[in-house]
């Protein structure tokens, strides 16, 4: 059995030095609730995104993810 | 990165586009997350989010429990009791050696650390150490 890991993505377009944050919807909390990311500019390196949504992913699923653009 | 023909590309100064690429290395139950939400700050640019609901989601965690069986010299059949699946090198060598009696105290069971998750799976190496005697 081939084991099938989670994938998802999010596309900027006309990226720019300005800032965004990430919303996500945290399934792990009664009732689920939003937990947001930290400021990082909308044209970061996958490195700078990869520490962003790992610091969500780690505390609630004891993992990093990896970041490919 | 995409260009303004939004072909691929690896420049920088090209790019129209980027499109980040979330992978998570661990296997879960259901999703990390039922929605993502991009929220402007100060940046123009327009972004759309592909979520994990509406995208690959992730196979079930590995878990439940397994048996080990050896047959002996004479082709009969030994099988361990149920062994869980989350049991470390230690108990699989144990329950080997308590209900596979003709290889208690000759083998060694080796953790080889091939998956990063017990989630993903587990393995070991069995050393052979005197089955001769």
């Amino acid at each position: 059995m081939n084991n099938t890991f989670e994938s998802w993505s999010f596309t900027v377009t006309n990226p720019d030095s300005g800032t965004i944050k990430l919303s996500m919807l945290n399934p792990t909390t009664t009732p689920a609730s939003y937990w947001v990311s930290d400021e990082f500019s909308a044209n970061s390196d996958e490195s700078t995104v990869r520490n962003i949504i790992s610091e969500y992913t780690n505390k609630f699923f004891g993992a990093w993810v990896s970041v490919s653009r | 990165m995409f260009d303004a023909n939004n072909v691929l590309t690896t420049s920088t100064a090209a790019a129209k586009s980027y499109k980040y690429k979330v992978d998570m290395p661990k296997l879960i139950s259901g999703v990390t997350a039922n929605a993502v939400v991009a929220i402007k700050v100060t940046s123009k640019s327009t972004i759309t989010t592909l979520a994990p609901t509406l995208s690959v989601q992730s196979s079930a965690p590995i878990n439940g429990s397994y048996a080990i069986t050896c047959k002996d010299a004479q082709g009969i059949s030994w099988s361990t009791l149920d062994i869980p699946y989350k049991s470390g090198h230690t108990w699989v060598q144990q329950h080997i050696t308590n209900k596979i009696p003709f290889l208690a105290d000759k083998i060694e069971v080796i953790p080889d650390y091939l998956h990063s998750y017990f989630e993903n799976g587990i393995s070991f190496n069995i050393k052979f150490t005197g089955l001769t005697n």
